[in-house]
């Protein structure tokens, strides 16, 4: 009786670690395509603004535009990005 | 006895699992800030010296100083650690002869600005300048300073509370942070008298830098962050009264 115990409960252990490792896994990938993806559409909106900003005028000349993607709750627990990279 | 060991090495493996994992948050947070704020500065610094160039008909070299906070899993709740970014970069854009209407010896700038400071214009000194073969230019031609030296002071003042309150209703937790991020700065800036009068030659004299100055950095605050996780939980009762 105590050794099935002690097998019921190493399986438990097993259980609540592997599902803790698996969250936090999500968690940091999501969080490292985050990075990635922010990277990603800051490189695009600056090569998209690469001739309005060699345009001589007074607005416009050298402007420089971030748009940085949502680090929240939806896109952390649900993977849902809060705009697009292009 | 048996059993107590087993609970001592579960205890242990994901005391040392999480700290691994931990580890590895701490890292991947770390270098993905790190990288966005490099590439973020690069970035502004080039734009900025462009939109410079710009505004004075000729050639700016822009540097963007920038401090910020990182992630950092030895640090306390939201105060992260420090680090320093710089991007510069050098654009020439010029209607006709360069510089404004009218003049004809000036046309290089230099700027240098510290978080969100306004840009400095580092001084200029009126000198000949030598062409590729040593011929020298009609007049004095006023060229700017290089900075070699920044003497920065960056304060950071960290307050943290911390309240957990236990009751029958349930359990209030309240953590704050509060960081205010200050950063004080003089530029050191120099500028070579030992110009060489004939770039094309192998003969490089030795650069006098013995012309040098101190510009302080009239510096804000670099950034205040106040940070709260407030979190309430209530355990329904069925109190018998």
């Amino acid at each position: 009786m105590i050794c099935k115990s002690k097998v019921a409960q190493a399986i438990l252990d097993f259980i609540l670690i592997f599902g803790v490792l698996i969250a936090f896994l999500v968690g940091l990938t999501r969080i490292w395509i985050w990075f990635n993806a922010n990277y990603a559409r800051r490189n695009v909106d600056y090569q998209a603004t690469r001739l309005i900003a060699g345009k001589p005028y007074n607005l416009s000349a050298g402007i420089y535009l971030d748009r940085p993607l949502a680090i929240d709750d939806d896109w952390i627990f649900e993977g849902k990005p809060s705009g697009r990279v292009r | 006895m048996g059993l107590s060991n087993n609970k001592g090495q579960a205890a242990a493996e994901m005391a040392i699992l999480g700290i691994l994992v931990l580890l590895a948050f701490s890292f991947v947070i770390n270098f993905g800030q790190s990288l966005g704020t490099v590439q973020q500065t690069k970035m502004k610094s080039f734009r900025k010296a462009m939109k410079k160039a710009y505004e004075k008909n000729g050639t700016v070299a822009y540097t963007l100083r920038k401090n910020s906070n990182l992630a950092n899993i030895n640090a306390s709740f939201f105060q992260g650690q420090d680090s320093t970014v710089e991007g510069s970069y050098s654009v020439t854009w010029a209607k006709g002869q360069s510089g404004p209407d009218g003049t004809s010896d000036e046309g290089a700038y230099s700027y240098w600005q510290i978080n969100n400071t306004r840009p400095v214009e580092l001084p200029t000194k009126a000198q000949y300048q030598y062409g590729p073969t040593g011929q020298e230019s009609d007049e004095k031609i006023k060229t700017p300073y290089s900075v070699y030296r920044v003497d920065e002071t960056r304060t950071g003042t960290y307050d943290y509370r911390l309240k957990k309150e236990e009751s029958n209703s349930g359990i209030d937790y309240d953590k704050r942070a509060r960081l205010i991020d200050t950063s004080v700065s003089t530029l050191g800036v120099r500028i070579n008298t030992n110009v060489d009068t004939n770039p094309g030659d192998d003969d490089t004299p030795t650069p006098d830098y013995t012309r040098r100055t101190l510009l302080p950095v009239i510096d804000v605050p670099v950034d205040t962050q106040i940070y709260s996780y407030d979190e309430d939980w209530s355990v329904p009762h069925d109190l018998q009264e």
